[in-house]
């Protein structure tokens, strides 16, 4: 091997980040099973509730993040904005209405503000756009909260083990592993290259960086052929025989501080829910 | 001498080559040896290890283990797998599962073990192997000599006859190195055989108790090592350095050394100095 992952100065990502997390926080020897019940409860929540619910279980998660698992703000707000920003593209389709005809008579019947008025219409932010989108950022934000309270709080090593206890079919688990264990391998791969052709001056320019990154990428692929060859054989080595045998689940105690709280906690969502439901209607 | 594994007229070309990689093998390691195969990268050593896991199959010749000829039929040569431990010269390549803890018992999983046999074995393991603190790490965040240490693990949990290792100290730094070697002295100590491919000569010379020289394909120099570091020139022609304690021994004048038996490692040449009246 030219390289190996050791010699290879790690930059930190947002991935790699996750993963250490998800190895060294406080609530990781909590039983992985009971993590990823909770986290699917809050997800309905976060999915069927009222906004206002939705709201709530975003803070209740986001507690549980910071507070409990001890992740540093700067990371949660960063994981956060990165699929706030696919949001922010889909915004625009969502508030923005276009209607035809420019005569004052027309605009009256505009509800919302208008923007301005081109080939014969108005393009405006229509109020129930807005508040369409308001809807969808709550809903994203509690969905995204119970997401990374899962995947910060929980091991990949013991995702599969609880997956494995879902039965989930072999060959999807199997999948998921290889991939887990390539992602950080091609990385360093990448990463190994990368610095090779900075070391040699390339990277410079908008078209050399480019072709550098096109050549990356071609090396990546016969690197993984390698590997994977290579992790092939190792299987075989280690005497395989047609499936990979995962580790059993490992249970885990809950503790009686957080299996009250969660199970208050969710109670009294649904209680708020309830009345939200018989009082206004949907 | 009982050998362990033998191998006769071995003949072997990957697809996509014409340059065959085991050209006419026949090599043979001693039951309880330590033995060093040592040669140029490219001369077949890697191939022989995968041959010997029974991954590849010779295309020609034989191997035998204890005696009997390699058997390919699927239970056989699982068996098999599990007397005879293999461990790459990356790590990478065999670590499958995603904590030590976890990799260390995909073998015995395989084999077949129950739960309960393979959680005592694999706790057993990571102490002896001084891993306990790595246990629940997950791989990637460890260091190559870690990794190393997790492969042999994996390998020395299903109680082998024979381990081979592919170039176990590449790329690693000198502490280590070290550990390692000293992890293999108490296998070996065990009863267990070990064969390592490896082009460190200075290693082989104090390490090994046999060593085989191969050079495109086939065995050149097989011996107890003072056997063969006595053919310097051979070792010469084929490029191979001389171990430099046993250069700097032959640079003694002949009266000093006195017919005594070259010193194998560092120790032993300044105990010899001690002792030895000429230079005091």
């Amino acid at each position: 091997m030219a390289y190996s992952a050791a010699v290879i100065p790690r930059r930190i990502t947002p991935m790699r980040q996750i993963d250490t997390i998800s190895y060294a926080n406080p609530l990781r020897p909590m039983s992985s099973m009971w993590k990823f019940g909770f986290a699917a409860v809050l997800l309905i929540f976060a999915y069927v509730a009222h906004p206002i619910i939705q709201g709530l279980v975003f803070l209740w998660m986001s507690i549980w993040i910071l507070g409990y698992a001890k992740v540093s703000i700067k990371i949660y707000l960063l994981l956060l904005g990165a699929p706030f920003l696919f949001f922010l593209t889909s915004v625009p389709a969502i508030v923005l209405e276009w209607k035809a005809g420019s005569h004052a008579g027309n605009t009256d019947s505009v509800e919302g503000w208008i923007m301005f008025t081109i080939f014969h219409g108005v393009i405006y932010l229509s109020h129930a756009g807005l508040l369409k989108a308001g809807f969808l950022l709550v809903r994203l934000a509690a969905s995204l909260s119970c997401f990374y309270f899962l995947i910060l709080t929980t091991p990949f090593s013991a995702l599969l083990q609880v997956m494995q206890r879902l039965k989930m079919p072999h060959i999807v688990l199997e999948l998921m592993l290889i991939t887990y264990r390539f992602i950080f391998l091609l990385y360093d791969t990448a990463q190994g290259i990368r610095i090779a052709q900075r070391g040699r001056g390339g990277h410079v320019g908008f078209m050399r960086t480019l072709r550098d990154i096109a050549m990356l990428f071609t090396r990546l692929f016969s690197k993984t052929m390698e590997k994977y060859r290579g992790l092939a054989q190792g299987l075989v080595s280690r005497g395989f025989d047609s499936q990979i045998h995962l580790a059993p689940y490992q249970s885990g105690s809950v503790g009686w501080r957080y299996g009250l709280e969660s199970g208050i906690g969710i109670v009294l969502l649904l209680v708020m829910e309830s009345l939200l439901y018989w009082k206004g209607g949907r | 001498m009982s050998m362990l594994l033998e191998a006769q007229d071995m003949m072997y070309t990957y697809p996509s080559t014409d340059r065959p990689a085991l050209n006419g093998l026949s090599l043979a390691i001693p039951t309880g040896s330590k033995t060093a195969i040592c040669g140029h990268n490219g001369c077949g050593k890697s191939t022989f290890f995968l041959h010997s896991n029974g991954i590849l199959r010779p295309q020609s010749g034989r191997l035998q283990w204890k005696g009997t000829d390699y058997s390919y039929r699927k239970a056989d040569i699982h068996a098999l797998r599990q007397r005879i431990g293999l461990v790459f010269q990356d790590p990478e390549q065999q670590l499958i599962l995603n904590t030590p803890y976890e990799d260390i018992s995909y073998g015995l999983r395989n084999a077949g073990f129950p739960e309960e046999e393979i959680r005592r074995r694999v706790e057993q393991m990571l102490v002896r192997m001084g891993l306990t603190h790595l246990a629940d790490q997950p791989i990637h965040h460890l260091s190559l000599g870690q990794k190393k240490r997790i492969t042999l693990a994996g390998i020395l949990v299903l109680e082998p006859e024979l381990i081979l290792l592919d170039e176990p100290t590449a790329y690693l730094d000198p502490k280590s190195e070290v550990q390692l070697l000293e992890q293999l002295d108490r296998i070996h100590a065990q009863g267990v055989t070990i064969a390592m491919s490896t082009h460190d000569m200075n290693l082989v010379y104090t390490w090994a108790d046999w060593v085989i020289v191969m050079d495109q394909g086939r065995v050149v120099l097989s011996g107890t090592p003072l056997d063969v570091f006595q053919q310097t020139d051979t070792l010469m022609t084929l490029g191979l350095r001389i171990p430099m304690l046993y250069d700097l021994w032959l640079a003694l004048p002949e009266s000093w050394r006195n017919g005594a038996a070259p010193p194998r490692d560092m120790e032993a040449f300044k105990a010899w100095v001690s002792t030895h009246h000429i230079l005091q």
